[in-house]
Protein backbone atom coordinates (compact mmCIF):
# COMPACT_ATOMS: atom_id res chain seq x y z
CA UNK A 1 0.00 0.00 0.00
CA UNK A 2 1.29 3.42 -0.93
CA UNK A 3 1.88 5.53 2.14
CA UNK A 4 2.44 8.87 0.49
CA UNK A 5 1.65 9.82 -3.06
CA UNK A 6 2.02 13.01 -5.00
CA UNK A 7 -0.71 13.02 -7.61
CA UNK A 8 -0.99 15.45 -10.46
CA UNK A 9 -4.35 17.26 -10.70
CA UNK A 10 -5.88 19.37 -13.44
CA UNK A 11 -4.49 22.87 -14.09
CA UNK A 12 -0.90 22.11 -13.11
CA UNK A 13 -1.76 21.49 -9.49
CA UNK A 14 -0.64 18.65 -7.26
CA UNK A 15 -2.22 16.68 -4.47
CA UNK A 16 -0.11 15.38 -1.62
CA UNK A 17 -2.01 12.33 -0.48
CA UNK A 18 -1.10 11.05 2.98
CA UNK A 19 -4.35 9.16 3.51
CA UNK A 20 -2.44 5.89 3.15
CA UNK A 21 -0.82 6.44 6.55
CA UNK A 22 -2.71 5.17 9.56
CA UNK A 23 -1.02 7.12 12.34
CA UNK A 24 0.45 10.58 12.82
CA UNK A 25 3.99 9.26 13.39
CA UNK A 26 3.89 7.34 10.15
CA UNK A 27 2.49 10.31 8.26
CA UNK A 28 5.05 12.80 9.51
CA UNK A 29 7.95 10.42 8.94
CA UNK A 30 7.00 9.56 5.36
CA UNK A 31 5.97 13.10 4.54
CA UNK A 32 9.30 14.66 5.43
CA UNK A 33 11.32 12.07 3.52
CA UNK A 34 9.05 12.31 0.49
CA UNK A 35 9.16 16.08 0.32
CA UNK A 36 12.90 16.08 0.79
CA UNK A 37 13.40 13.91 -2.27
CA UNK A 38 10.79 15.50 -4.47
CA UNK A 39 10.42 19.16 -3.62
CA UNK A 40 11.40 20.23 -7.13
CA UNK A 41 8.21 18.59 -8.41
CA UNK A 42 6.13 20.87 -6.24
CA UNK A 43 7.77 24.14 -7.28
CA UNK A 44 5.49 26.81 -8.73
CA UNK A 45 2.40 24.66 -8.45
CA UNK A 46 -0.77 24.83 -6.45
CA UNK A 47 -0.63 22.07 -3.90
CA UNK A 48 -3.55 20.45 -2.09
CA UNK A 49 -3.36 18.07 0.81
CA UNK A 50 -5.43 14.95 1.45
CA UNK A 51 -5.48 13.81 5.07
CA UNK A 52 -8.11 11.13 4.44
CA UNK A 53 -9.51 9.73 7.67
CA UNK A 54 -6.48 10.54 9.82
CA UNK A 55 -7.41 11.76 13.29
CA UNK A 56 -4.98 14.42 14.43
CA UNK A 57 -4.83 16.75 17.46
CA UNK A 58 -3.92 20.43 17.44
CA UNK A 59 -0.24 19.81 17.81
CA UNK A 60 -0.07 17.15 15.13
CA UNK A 61 -1.91 19.28 12.56
CA UNK A 62 0.53 22.09 13.24
CA UNK A 63 3.46 19.69 12.82
CA UNK A 64 2.21 18.36 9.48
CA UNK A 65 1.64 21.88 8.19
CA UNK A 66 5.09 22.96 9.28
CA UNK A 67 6.72 20.00 7.50
CA UNK A 68 4.97 21.09 4.33
CA UNK A 69 5.79 24.75 4.71
CA UNK A 70 9.44 23.87 5.42
CA UNK A 71 9.52 22.33 1.95
CA UNK A 72 8.40 25.71 0.62
CA UNK A 73 4.85 24.64 -0.09
CA UNK A 74 1.76 26.60 0.89
CA UNK A 75 -1.24 24.24 0.73
CA UNK A 76 -4.20 25.72 -1.11
CA UNK A 77 -6.85 23.51 0.45
CA UNK A 78 -7.11 20.36 2.52
CA UNK A 79 -9.27 17.30 1.96
CA UNK A 80 -10.29 15.79 5.26
CA UNK A 81 -12.90 13.25 6.33
CA UNK A 82 -12.89 13.26 10.14
CA UNK A 83 -14.83 16.12 11.73
CA UNK A 84 -12.41 16.43 14.69
CA UNK A 85 -9.53 17.14 12.34
CA UNK A 86 -11.71 19.41 10.21
CA UNK A 87 -12.53 21.57 13.25
CA UNK A 88 -8.89 22.04 14.11
CA UNK A 89 -8.06 23.03 10.54
CA UNK A 90 -10.89 25.53 10.45
CA UNK A 91 -9.70 27.12 13.70
CA UNK A 92 -6.28 27.56 12.07
CA UNK A 93 -7.94 29.25 9.11
CA UNK A 94 -7.05 26.54 6.58
CA UNK A 95 -9.37 26.13 3.58
CA UNK A 96 -11.27 22.84 3.62
CA UNK A 97 -11.77 21.35 0.18
CA UNK A 98 -15.14 20.18 -0.96
CA UNK A 99 -15.71 17.20 -3.18
CA UNK A 100 -13.62 14.12 -3.77
CA UNK A 101 -9.81 14.23 -3.87
CA UNK A 102 -8.00 12.86 -6.91
CA UNK A 103 -7.31 9.18 -6.45
CA UNK A 104 -4.08 7.35 -6.98
CA UNK A 105 -4.62 4.51 -9.39
CA UNK A 106 -3.21 1.28 -8.16
CA UNK A 107 -0.21 0.17 -10.21
CA UNK A 108 -2.00 -2.85 -11.60
CA UNK A 109 -4.83 -0.64 -12.85
CA UNK A 110 -2.51 1.95 -14.23
CA UNK A 111 -0.64 -0.69 -16.21
CA UNK A 112 -3.90 -1.94 -17.64
CA UNK A 113 -5.22 1.49 -18.50
CA UNK A 114 -2.01 2.75 -19.94
CA UNK A 115 -3.45 6.04 -21.17
CA UNK A 116 -4.12 7.04 -17.60
CA UNK A 117 -0.64 6.40 -16.33
CA UNK A 118 0.42 9.96 -17.10
CA UNK A 119 -2.00 11.22 -14.51
CA UNK A 120 -0.29 9.32 -11.79
CA UNK A 121 3.01 10.34 -10.39
CA UNK A 122 4.14 8.09 -7.59
CA UNK A 123 7.17 9.54 -5.95
CA UNK A 124 7.64 7.60 -2.80
CA UNK A 125 6.48 4.26 -1.65
CA UNK A 126 8.74 3.52 1.24
CA UNK A 127 8.30 0.27 3.15
CA UNK A 128 6.08 -1.13 0.49
CA UNK A 129 5.34 -4.79 0.94
CA UNK A 130 4.40 -5.27 -2.70
CA UNK A 131 7.57 -6.91 -3.97
CA UNK A 132 6.65 -6.83 -7.69
CA UNK A 133 6.13 -3.09 -7.50
CA UNK A 134 9.48 -2.47 -5.85
CA UNK A 135 11.11 -1.62 -9.15
CA UNK A 136 8.20 0.22 -10.74
CA UNK A 137 7.93 2.79 -7.99
CA UNK A 138 11.50 3.99 -7.91
CA UNK A 139 12.78 7.36 -9.05
CA UNK A 140 15.32 7.54 -11.85
CA UNK A 141 18.63 9.36 -11.96
CA UNK A 142 19.64 10.29 -15.49
CA UNK A 143 23.29 11.19 -16.00
CA UNK A 144 24.81 12.30 -19.26
CA UNK A 145 28.51 11.94 -18.62
CA UNK A 146 31.34 9.43 -18.65
CA UNK A 147 32.35 8.16 -15.23
CA UNK A 148 36.09 7.87 -14.83
CA UNK A 149 38.25 5.91 -12.43
CA UNK A 150 37.60 6.93 -8.84
CA UNK A 151 34.17 8.40 -9.52
CA UNK A 152 31.21 6.81 -7.83
CA UNK A 153 27.48 7.28 -8.27
CA UNK A 154 24.98 5.83 -5.87
CA UNK A 155 21.24 6.33 -6.25
CA UNK A 156 18.17 5.19 -4.35
CA UNK A 157 16.30 4.28 -7.53
CA UNK A 158 17.09 3.39 -11.12
CA UNK A 159 20.25 4.73 -12.70
CA UNK A 160 20.63 5.68 -16.35
CA UNK A 161 24.04 6.73 -17.61
CA UNK A 162 24.52 8.10 -21.09
CA UNK A 163 28.26 7.62 -21.45
CA UNK A 164 30.89 5.12 -20.43
CA UNK A 165 31.71 3.73 -17.00
CA UNK A 166 35.46 3.26 -16.96
CA UNK A 167 37.46 0.73 -14.90
CA UNK A 168 37.82 2.00 -11.35
CA UNK A 169 34.45 3.78 -11.39
CA UNK A 170 31.62 2.43 -9.26
CA UNK A 171 27.90 2.75 -9.86
CA UNK A 172 25.30 1.59 -7.39
CA UNK A 173 21.52 1.72 -7.54
CA UNK A 174 18.60 0.31 -5.57
CA UNK A 175 16.90 -0.47 -8.86
CA UNK A 176 18.13 -1.17 -12.39
CA UNK A 177 21.23 0.20 -14.07
CA UNK A 178 21.32 1.10 -17.73
CA UNK A 179 24.52 2.29 -19.37
CA UNK A 180 24.21 3.71 -22.86
CA UNK A 181 27.89 3.15 -23.53
CA UNK A 182 30.57 0.77 -22.32
CA UNK A 183 30.36 -0.53 -18.79
CA UNK A 184 33.94 -1.40 -17.83
CA UNK A 185 33.92 -0.58 -14.12
CA UNK A 186 31.96 -2.02 -11.21
CA UNK A 187 28.17 -1.92 -11.21
CA UNK A 188 25.90 -2.94 -8.35
CA UNK A 189 22.14 -3.03 -8.98
CA UNK A 190 19.53 -3.83 -6.34
CA UNK A 191 21.86 -2.79 -3.51
CA UNK A 192 19.05 -3.28 -0.98
CA UNK A 193 18.75 -6.93 -1.91
CA UNK A 194 16.35 -6.66 -4.84
CA UNK A 195 17.11 -9.74 -6.93
CA UNK A 196 14.87 -8.55 -9.77
CA UNK A 197 17.22 -5.70 -10.64
CA UNK A 198 18.93 -5.72 -14.06
CA UNK A 199 22.13 -4.24 -15.41
CA UNK A 200 22.18 -3.41 -19.11
CA UNK A 201 24.88 -1.84 -21.23
CA UNK A 202 25.65 -1.34 -24.90
CA UNK A 203 29.00 -2.94 -24.19
CA UNK A 204 29.00 -5.02 -21.05
CA UNK A 205 32.63 -5.55 -20.11
CA UNK A 206 32.72 -4.90 -16.37
CA UNK A 207 35.45 -5.81 -13.91
CA UNK A 208 32.76 -6.96 -11.54
CA UNK A 209 28.96 -7.08 -11.50
CA UNK A 210 26.83 -7.25 -8.41
CA UNK A 211 23.08 -7.71 -8.22
CA UNK A 212 21.61 -7.77 -4.72
CA UNK A 213 23.96 -10.13 -2.85
CA UNK A 214 25.34 -11.95 -5.90
CA UNK A 215 28.78 -11.10 -7.25
CA UNK A 216 30.15 -12.04 -10.66
CA UNK A 217 33.67 -11.23 -11.77
CA UNK A 218 35.19 -10.94 -15.21
CA UNK A 219 37.14 -13.99 -16.39
CA UNK A 220 40.84 -13.78 -15.53
CA UNK A 221 41.81 -14.18 -19.16
CA UNK A 222 39.71 -11.81 -21.19
CA UNK A 223 41.40 -12.91 -24.42
CA UNK A 224 38.27 -14.70 -25.60
CA UNK A 225 36.13 -11.63 -25.03
CA UNK A 226 34.41 -10.49 -28.18
CA UNK A 227 34.24 -6.74 -28.36
CA UNK A 228 31.24 -6.77 -30.67
CA UNK A 229 28.91 -8.70 -28.43
CA UNK A 230 26.34 -5.92 -28.69
CA UNK A 231 24.01 -4.76 -25.95
CA UNK A 232 23.70 -7.21 -23.09
CA UNK A 233 21.72 -7.50 -19.89
CA UNK A 234 22.76 -9.13 -16.62
CA UNK A 235 20.13 -10.54 -14.30
CA UNK A 236 19.87 -13.12 -11.57
CA UNK A 237 18.85 -16.61 -12.70
CA UNK A 238 18.77 -19.37 -10.06
CA UNK A 239 20.69 -17.22 -7.60
CA UNK A 240 23.54 -16.51 -10.02
CA UNK A 241 24.23 -13.61 -12.33
CA UNK A 242 23.65 -14.48 -15.98
CA UNK A 243 24.32 -12.31 -19.01
CA UNK A 244 22.08 -12.43 -22.06
CA UNK A 245 22.03 -10.47 -25.28
CA UNK A 246 19.56 -7.59 -25.27
CA UNK A 247 19.25 -7.63 -29.04
CA UNK A 248 15.97 -9.01 -30.43
CA UNK A 249 16.23 -12.55 -31.74
CA UNK B 1 52.92 -14.75 15.45
CA UNK B 2 54.30 -11.31 14.92
CA UNK B 3 55.47 -10.49 11.44
CA UNK B 4 57.47 -7.62 9.99
CA UNK B 5 55.77 -4.62 8.42
CA UNK B 6 57.88 -3.32 5.55
CA UNK B 7 56.89 -0.14 3.74
CA UNK B 8 57.97 0.34 0.12
CA UNK B 9 58.44 4.02 -0.64
CA UNK B 10 60.35 6.39 -2.90
CA UNK B 11 59.17 9.99 -2.77
CA UNK B 12 59.19 10.26 -6.55
CA UNK B 13 56.44 8.68 -8.59
CA UNK B 14 56.98 6.21 -11.39
CA UNK B 15 60.19 4.63 -10.12
CA UNK B 16 58.56 1.25 -9.55
CA UNK B 17 57.19 1.15 -5.99
CA UNK B 18 54.11 -0.84 -6.90
CA UNK B 19 56.01 -3.19 -9.19
CA UNK B 20 58.60 -3.74 -6.47
CA UNK B 21 55.90 -4.32 -3.82
CA UNK B 22 54.14 -6.91 -5.95
CA UNK B 23 57.35 -8.70 -6.87
CA UNK B 24 58.84 -8.70 -3.39
CA UNK B 25 55.53 -10.04 -2.11
CA UNK B 26 55.43 -12.81 -4.71
CA UNK B 27 59.11 -13.68 -4.17
CA UNK B 28 58.72 -13.87 -0.38
CA UNK B 29 55.60 -16.00 -0.72
CA UNK B 30 57.40 -18.31 -3.19
CA UNK B 31 60.01 -18.88 -0.48
CA UNK B 32 57.24 -20.18 1.75
CA UNK B 33 56.56 -17.15 3.95
CA UNK B 34 53.00 -15.90 4.45
CA UNK B 35 52.73 -12.43 2.96
CA UNK B 36 50.14 -9.66 3.11
CA UNK B 37 50.38 -6.97 0.47
CA UNK B 38 48.76 -3.65 1.42
CA UNK B 39 47.93 -1.02 -1.20
CA UNK B 40 48.05 2.34 0.56
CA UNK B 41 47.66 4.38 -2.61
CA UNK B 42 44.04 5.23 -1.85
CA UNK B 43 42.32 6.79 -4.84
CA UNK B 44 44.97 5.60 -7.30
CA UNK B 45 44.96 1.90 -6.66
CA UNK B 46 47.17 -0.19 -8.94
CA UNK B 47 48.52 -3.09 -6.95
CA UNK B 48 45.44 -5.22 -7.63
CA UNK B 49 45.93 -4.76 -11.39
CA UNK B 50 49.59 -5.80 -11.24
CA UNK B 51 48.60 -8.86 -9.25
CA UNK B 52 45.79 -9.68 -11.68
CA UNK B 53 43.29 -9.59 -8.82
CA UNK B 54 41.27 -6.53 -9.82
CA UNK B 55 38.11 -8.50 -10.56
CA UNK B 56 38.15 -10.19 -7.15
CA UNK B 57 38.14 -7.04 -5.02
CA UNK B 58 34.97 -6.75 -2.94
CA UNK B 59 35.97 -4.81 0.16
CA UNK B 60 38.98 -2.57 0.62
CA UNK B 61 41.27 -1.03 3.21
CA UNK B 62 38.93 1.89 3.89
CA UNK B 63 36.02 -0.50 4.50
CA UNK B 64 38.17 -2.30 7.09
CA UNK B 65 39.19 0.94 8.78
CA UNK B 66 35.59 2.15 8.83
CA UNK B 67 34.54 -1.27 10.19
CA UNK B 68 32.19 -1.97 7.30
CA UNK B 69 33.75 -5.42 7.05
CA UNK B 70 36.21 -7.66 8.86
CA UNK B 71 39.89 -7.65 7.87
CA UNK B 72 39.72 -11.24 6.65
CA UNK B 73 36.78 -10.41 4.36
CA UNK B 74 38.75 -7.69 2.61
CA UNK B 75 41.88 -9.78 2.00
CA UNK B 76 42.01 -11.10 -1.57
CA UNK B 77 43.89 -14.38 -1.91
CA UNK B 78 46.39 -14.61 -4.77
CA UNK B 79 45.52 -16.84 -7.73
CA UNK B 80 48.78 -18.78 -7.69
CA UNK B 81 50.20 -18.53 -4.18
CA UNK B 82 47.80 -19.49 -1.37
CA UNK B 83 50.04 -17.90 1.27
CA UNK B 84 49.87 -14.47 -0.43
CA UNK B 85 46.99 -12.05 0.13
CA UNK B 86 46.23 -8.51 -0.99
CA UNK B 87 44.48 -5.79 0.96
CA UNK B 88 43.36 -3.45 -1.84
CA UNK B 89 43.04 0.32 -1.59
CA UNK B 90 39.74 2.11 -2.14
CA UNK B 91 39.50 3.69 -5.55
CA UNK B 92 36.60 6.05 -4.96
CA UNK B 93 38.07 7.69 -1.84
CA UNK B 94 41.16 9.77 -1.17
CA UNK B 95 44.16 9.80 1.14
CA UNK B 96 42.26 11.55 3.93
CA UNK B 97 39.95 8.54 4.34
CA UNK B 98 42.34 7.01 6.89
CA UNK B 99 44.58 8.45 9.58
CA UNK B 100 47.84 7.49 11.25
CA UNK B 101 46.21 5.88 14.32
CA UNK B 102 43.95 3.70 12.15
CA UNK B 103 46.93 2.55 10.07
CA UNK B 104 48.96 1.67 13.17
CA UNK B 105 46.05 -0.44 14.43
CA UNK B 106 45.61 -2.09 11.03
CA UNK B 107 49.30 -2.96 10.76
CA UNK B 108 49.20 -4.53 14.22
CA UNK B 109 46.30 -6.74 13.14
CA UNK B 110 48.04 -7.68 9.88
CA UNK B 111 51.24 -8.60 11.74
CA UNK B 112 49.30 -11.26 13.60
CA UNK B 113 48.21 -12.85 10.32
CA UNK B 114 51.38 -12.73 8.19
CA UNK B 115 55.15 -13.22 8.42
CA UNK B 116 55.63 -10.22 6.14
CA UNK B 117 53.34 -7.25 5.56
CA UNK B 118 54.45 -5.27 2.50
CA UNK B 119 52.92 -1.78 2.38
CA UNK B 120 52.93 -0.06 -1.00
CA UNK B 121 53.18 3.66 -0.29
CA UNK B 122 51.86 6.39 -2.58
CA UNK B 123 54.25 8.88 -4.18
CA UNK B 124 54.93 12.08 -2.29
CA UNK B 125 55.73 12.85 1.32
CA UNK B 126 52.34 14.12 2.46
CA UNK B 127 49.46 12.46 4.28
CA UNK B 128 49.43 9.30 2.18
CA UNK B 129 53.12 8.69 2.85
CA UNK B 130 52.71 9.44 6.55
CA UNK B 131 49.89 6.89 6.75
CA UNK B 132 51.91 4.29 4.86
CA UNK B 133 54.93 4.52 7.18
CA UNK B 134 52.79 4.82 10.33
CA UNK B 135 52.77 1.14 11.27
CA UNK B 136 56.03 0.13 9.58
CA UNK B 137 58.95 -1.63 11.27
CA UNK B 138 61.25 -1.37 8.26
CA UNK B 139 61.39 0.49 4.97
CA UNK B 140 62.55 -0.23 1.46
CA UNK B 141 63.41 2.91 -0.50
CA UNK B 142 63.16 2.54 -4.27
CA UNK B 143 65.09 4.79 -6.62
CA UNK B 144 66.20 4.81 -10.22
CA UNK B 145 69.69 5.93 -11.28
CA UNK B 146 68.51 9.46 -12.09
CA UNK B 147 69.33 12.64 -10.21
CA UNK B 148 65.69 13.54 -9.61
CA UNK B 149 64.77 10.14 -8.19
CA UNK B 150 67.90 10.05 -6.05
CA UNK B 151 67.14 13.52 -4.73
CA UNK B 152 63.62 12.45 -3.72
CA UNK B 153 64.92 9.21 -2.21
CA UNK B 154 67.34 11.29 -0.14
CA UNK B 155 64.44 13.38 1.13
CA UNK B 156 62.46 10.27 2.06
CA UNK B 157 65.45 8.69 3.83
CA UNK B 158 65.70 11.90 5.87
CA UNK B 159 62.05 11.54 6.87
CA UNK B 160 62.56 7.87 7.75
CA UNK B 161 65.63 8.70 9.87
CA UNK B 162 63.45 11.04 11.89
CA UNK B 163 61.32 8.02 12.84
CA UNK B 164 64.28 5.97 14.07
CA UNK B 165 62.42 4.68 17.13
CA UNK B 166 59.72 3.06 14.94
CA UNK B 167 61.52 2.15 11.76
CA UNK B 168 64.41 -0.14 12.65
CA UNK B 169 66.09 -0.28 9.27
CA UNK B 170 65.74 1.15 5.80
CA UNK B 171 67.46 -0.27 2.75
CA UNK B 172 67.75 0.82 -0.85
CA UNK B 173 66.67 -0.86 -4.08
CA UNK B 174 68.04 0.66 -7.28
CA UNK B 175 65.58 -0.04 -10.04
CA UNK B 176 65.76 0.04 -13.84
CA UNK B 177 69.52 0.14 -14.12
CA UNK B 178 70.95 -0.32 -17.63
CA UNK B 179 74.45 -1.76 -17.42
CA UNK B 180 75.37 -0.77 -20.96
CA UNK B 181 74.54 2.88 -20.27
CA UNK B 182 76.40 2.77 -16.97
CA UNK B 183 79.43 1.43 -18.77
CA UNK B 184 79.37 4.23 -21.31
CA UNK B 185 79.00 6.78 -18.51
CA UNK B 186 75.50 7.79 -19.60
CA UNK B 187 73.84 6.58 -16.42
CA UNK B 188 74.65 6.79 -12.73
CA UNK B 189 76.18 3.58 -11.44
CA UNK B 190 75.17 1.75 -8.28
CA UNK B 191 78.26 3.20 -6.62
CA UNK B 192 77.33 6.75 -7.65
CA UNK B 193 73.89 6.38 -6.09
CA UNK B 194 75.24 4.83 -2.91
CA UNK B 195 77.81 7.58 -2.58
CA UNK B 196 75.07 10.19 -2.45
CA UNK B 197 72.61 8.29 -0.29
CA UNK B 198 75.08 6.34 1.91
CA UNK B 199 72.51 3.76 2.84
CA UNK B 200 72.53 -0.03 2.93
CA UNK B 201 71.84 -1.63 -0.45
CA UNK B 202 69.14 -4.29 -0.59
CA UNK B 203 69.14 -4.98 -4.30
CA UNK B 204 69.68 -3.84 -7.86
CA UNK B 205 67.01 -4.51 -10.48
CA UNK B 206 68.01 -4.26 -14.14
CA UNK B 207 65.76 -2.68 -16.73
CA UNK B 208 63.66 -5.44 -18.27
CA UNK B 209 61.02 -5.31 -20.99
CA UNK B 210 59.42 -8.34 -19.37
CA UNK B 211 58.20 -6.05 -16.56
CA UNK B 212 55.84 -4.26 -18.95
CA UNK B 213 54.51 -7.56 -20.24
CA UNK B 214 54.02 -8.94 -16.74
CA UNK B 215 52.28 -5.76 -15.56
CA UNK B 216 49.77 -5.98 -18.37
CA UNK B 217 49.23 -9.68 -17.77
CA UNK B 218 48.76 -9.25 -14.05
CA UNK B 219 51.47 -11.77 -13.26
CA UNK B 220 54.44 -10.36 -11.29
CA UNK B 221 57.75 -11.22 -12.91
CA UNK B 222 59.23 -12.68 -9.73
CA UNK B 223 57.08 -15.73 -10.41
CA UNK B 224 58.70 -16.21 -13.83
CA UNK B 225 61.93 -18.17 -14.14
CA UNK B 226 64.73 -16.83 -16.34
CA UNK B 227 63.60 -13.20 -16.30
CA UNK B 228 66.55 -11.21 -15.01
CA UNK B 229 64.41 -8.67 -13.12
CA UNK B 230 62.54 -11.60 -11.58
CA UNK B 231 65.84 -13.10 -10.39
CA UNK B 232 66.78 -9.74 -8.87
CA UNK B 233 63.51 -9.63 -6.90
CA UNK B 234 63.96 -13.20 -5.72
CA UNK B 235 67.42 -12.23 -4.45
CA UNK B 236 65.92 -9.21 -2.67
CA UNK B 237 63.37 -11.46 -0.98
CA UNK B 238 66.10 -13.79 0.24
CA UNK B 239 68.08 -10.83 1.60
CA UNK B 240 64.95 -9.62 3.42
CA UNK B 241 64.75 -13.05 5.03
CA UNK B 242 68.32 -12.60 6.25
CA UNK B 243 70.25 -14.68 3.74
CA UNK B 244 73.58 -13.52 2.35
CA UNK B 245 73.07 -13.35 -1.41
CA UNK B 246 75.78 -11.94 -3.68
CA UNK B 247 74.70 -9.07 -5.91
CA UNK B 248 73.97 -9.63 -9.58
CA UNK B 249 77.05 -9.19 -11.74
CA UNK B 250 75.87 -6.36 -13.91
CA UNK B 251 78.46 -7.00 -16.59
CA UNK B 252 76.78 -10.27 -17.38
CA UNK B 253 73.67 -8.33 -18.29
CA UNK B 254 75.20 -6.57 -21.26
CA UNK B 255 72.97 -7.31 -24.19
CA UNK B 256 75.58 -7.56 -26.88
CA UNK B 257 75.07 -10.28 -29.46
CA UNK B 258 77.87 -12.26 -27.89
CA UNK B 259 76.35 -12.19 -24.42
CA UNK B 260 72.98 -13.11 -25.88
CA UNK B 261 74.51 -16.25 -27.35
CA UNK B 262 76.23 -16.97 -24.05
CA UNK B 263 72.85 -16.59 -22.34
CA UNK B 264 71.22 -19.16 -24.56
CA UNK B 265 73.68 -21.77 -23.30
CA UNK B 266 73.83 -20.44 -19.79
CA UNK B 267 70.53 -18.78 -19.06
CA UNK B 268 70.65 -18.52 -15.29
CA UNK B 269 73.83 -16.49 -15.05
CA UNK B 270 71.90 -13.56 -13.54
Amino acid sequence: MTKIAIISQPEQSLLIDISGCSTYTEASHHLSSTLESSNQFCENKHVDLNLGDLVLDNNEVAQILSIISEAGIEPRQVFVQKNETKDILQKLGIAIASGEPAKLLSLETSAAESKNTKDVLVIADKNSDDAPNLLANQPVLYLRQTLRSGQAVSHGGHLVIIGDVNPGAEIMAKGDIIVWGALRGMAHAGVDGNIDAHISALKLAPIQLRIAHAIARAPDRSAGFSANAGPETARIVDGKIRIVSSAPE
Amino acid sequence: MSGRVIVVTSGKGGVGKTTASANIGVALASLGASVGLVDMDIGLRNLDILMGLENRVVYNLVDVVEEKCKLRQALVKDKRLPNLSLLPAAQTRDKSAVNVEQMEKLCKELKELFDFVIVDSPAGIEGGFQNAVAGADEAIVITTPEMSAVRDADRVIGLLEARKEDIGQYRLVINRIRPAMVKSNDMMSVEDVLEILSVKLLGVVPEDDEIIISTNKGEPIAGTENARAGQAYRNIARRIRGEEVPFIDLDSLNTTWLSKIVKIFNPVRV
